[in-house]
């Protein structure tokens, strides 16, 4: 049996830009794409993030925790629970939207294995540098063996590359695929209700939603979203499911459990 | 005394799940629970006065995470109950479509308090549970258990002679729950038996720190079903001459545990750990879905009242049938 807790050694730091790094494990986690680990710092705390690869964690830079997380060198150790929750689906061709540190997650899709396919990636950001592993991804995709035409559409705010705008500004051709959508509430939706005007059904989009997390496993109910349980049920939920939920991109639970407009 | 009526003798144990979305999206799917027990509700409010008056705070945050860890044996939790408002929790139980009853839990620093939380939230349950025995803490704080234990007689009376609904007080493994239960019985509806065991304490070998931010916590699941299994006997021997009822809450995974704890006493039962989590093909614990939640507490009544029904039998009659 696994350890429900254990410690992993950093083997690579890659620095993305000043706030995101991906910190590379020794340990390769048996995880799907859109799963999420818990990792603790001993004495500091114990957060949920998610796999870019099943050995590597990404980190956005947001607050005390993750500026002690920066402060691990190659070499340090973390203490490690998971991979928890459902993530994406494993279906055969896929588009897939990541805004920001909202990439992370979806570079697990082509970080290795057949299944699911991306043929088509959607990379936004702020700014260039924000497009996290373009180079791997545009590697990813050429090396895609599908039938289907690959892509790559880069979208920046300031427009240092790609199109100038945000993901949801993109009109997407109308497809069969299923669509994997992460990054902030509000741009998951935008970028939802678009697909959903060029008629993609609801069902076939899938959005990876993140609340205050504590126990991970279930149990105490502080990352629910309108009843679903982001650690349990999700945090990859089908549009169809969580559009018309009262909480979704509006009410978070604080860590005492207050619920809260976002 | 007011008795509590439940369609289905099955509820969620205090603190899991906690809150009332995650109770109407369960009802909405069919889950067999009778009725529904939000977080432990604390001395904290938004109103300033109320601050002033009662020397409560606004919140508390409970322990840093870790807040729960699993052994593969045992789960633990130092969550040291996090609490936001009384006042939020009115708006989220005015706002509420459950159609089952609500059996509020509350909790306090001072004997008095139980009765004002309780006073500010009457018209949204159905009964009330008094929580003594939560063993968990933060730095620098004693437990509820700790604090209260030796003080329930004050918190009780009170309740009692002003709340004309039915009082469950949840007793503690880790303390003489004989000693409590004969102090509260003239006053109380029911016993619950009981709350989580310990505390227990899991080393991080690498940092040779404890595992749990809040360093010890109170222990769940099936491993500590025996000990709560034991205490709902003692506690039905004590009370059978009483009309109070015995509640079980301790590692309820299937209905054979259900059949169990009734013949040990229990008429009520609460379920928790092994119910809203799994463990996963590897062993490890991990969250489990609401559909299969709904399906684990379809199995456990049904499969509670197929055995009621080949053994010709009812679960009244069931009730401390143990043979010594």
């Amino acid at each position: 049996m696994k350890n429900n807790y254990h410690h992993t050694k950093i083997t690579k730091i890659d620095e993305h830009n000043e706030d995101y790094r991906s910190f590379t494990l020794d340990t390769i986690l048996d995880s799907k794409a859109g799963q999420f680990v818990m990792v603790c710092l001993p004495g500091v705390d114990e957060k949920p993030f998610s796999l870019s690869a099943p050995n590597r964690i990404t980190v956005k830079k947001v607050g005390p925790f993750t500026e002690k997380f920066f402060e691990k060198k190659e070499g340090d150790s973390l203490g490690i629970r998971g991979p928890y929750g459902n993530g994406f689906p494993s279906s055969y061709l896929n588009t897939a939207i990541g805004g920001g540190c909202g990439i992370a997650p979806l570079m697990h899709l082509v970080s290795g294995g057949s299944t699911p396919q991306v043929t088509k990636f959607v990379l936004a950001g702020k700014t260039k540098s924000e497009l996290l592993f373009l180079e791997d991804i545009t590697k990813a995709l050429e090396n895609n063996r599908s039938y289907e035409k690959t892509e790559i559409i880069t979208v920046t705010d300031d427009g240092s590359h790609g199109t100038k705008g945000v993901a949801s500004d993109l009109v997407l051709p109308k497809s069969e695929h299923n669509y994997f959508i992460c990054g902030p509430e509000v741009m998951m939706q935008k970028v939802a209700e678009k697909l959903v005007a060029t008629e993609v059904d609801p069902s076939k989009i899938f959005l990876s939603l993140e609340r205050y997390m504590k126990c991970a496993v279930g149990l105490c109910g502080n990352c629910l979203v309108s009843g679903y349980r982001v650690c349990a049920d999700g945090p990859v939920f089908g549009y169809d499911t969580v559009k018309d939920l009262r909480h979704f991109n509006k009410y978070e639970r604080t860590r005492t459990g207050e619920l809260v407009k976002k | 005394m007011p008795k509590l009526k439940l369609d289905i003798p099955l509820v969620n144990g205090c603190g899991i799940g906690s809150y009332l979305d995650l109770f109407e999206l369960m009802e909405k799917k069919g889950a067999c629970f009778g009725g529904y027990i939000p977080k432990s509700i604390g001395p904290f409010s938004d109103s300033e006065a109320l601050r002033k008056k009662f020397g409560w705070e606004r919140e508390k945050q409970g322990n840093p995470n870790p807040t729960v860890i699993s052994t593969g044996a045992v789960e633990l939790n130092s969550m040291a109950l996090p609490s936001h408002p009384v006042e939020g929790w009115r708006g989220e139980l005015a706002q509420t479509t459950l159609n089952v009853p609500i059996i509020v839990s509350i909790w306090g620093k001072e004997p008095e308090d139980y009765l004002r939380i309780a006073d500010m939230v009457k018209q949204y349950f159905s009964a009330l549970q008094i929580n003594i025995s939560c063993p968990n803490k933060q730095e620098g704080e004693r437990s509820v258990m700790e604090e209260m234990t030796s003080q329930v007689e004050a918190i009780v009376k009170p309740v009692r002679d002003n709340v004309d609904l039915p009082l469950i007080v949840k007793l503690s493994p880790n303390e003489d729950y004989l000693a409590v239960a004969n102090v509260v019985m003239p006053y109380v509806d029911y016993l619950c038996c009981g709350n989580t065991l310990g505390p227990g304490l899991v080393i991080d070998i690498h940092s040779k720190k404890p595992v749990l931010a809040g360093k010890d916590g109170g222990m769940s699941g099936a491993a500590i079903k025996p000990k709560t299994m034991k205490m709902v006997n003692d506690v039905y021997e004590a009370a059978k001459e009483s009309d109070v009822g015995v509640w079980a809450s301790g590692g309820i995974r299937n209905w054979e545990d259900i059949i169990e704890y009734a013949i040990a006493g229990a008429s009520t039962f609460e379920l928790g750990t092994e119910v809203f989590s799994k463990k996963a093909a590897d062993g490890r614990l991990v969250g489990r879905p609401t559909d299969e939640v709904v399906q684990v507490t379809k199995d456990i009544w049904e499969g509670t009242q197929q055995y009621l029904r080949q053994n010709n039998t009812t679960l009244d009659n069931l009730v401390g049938s143990l043979e010594k």
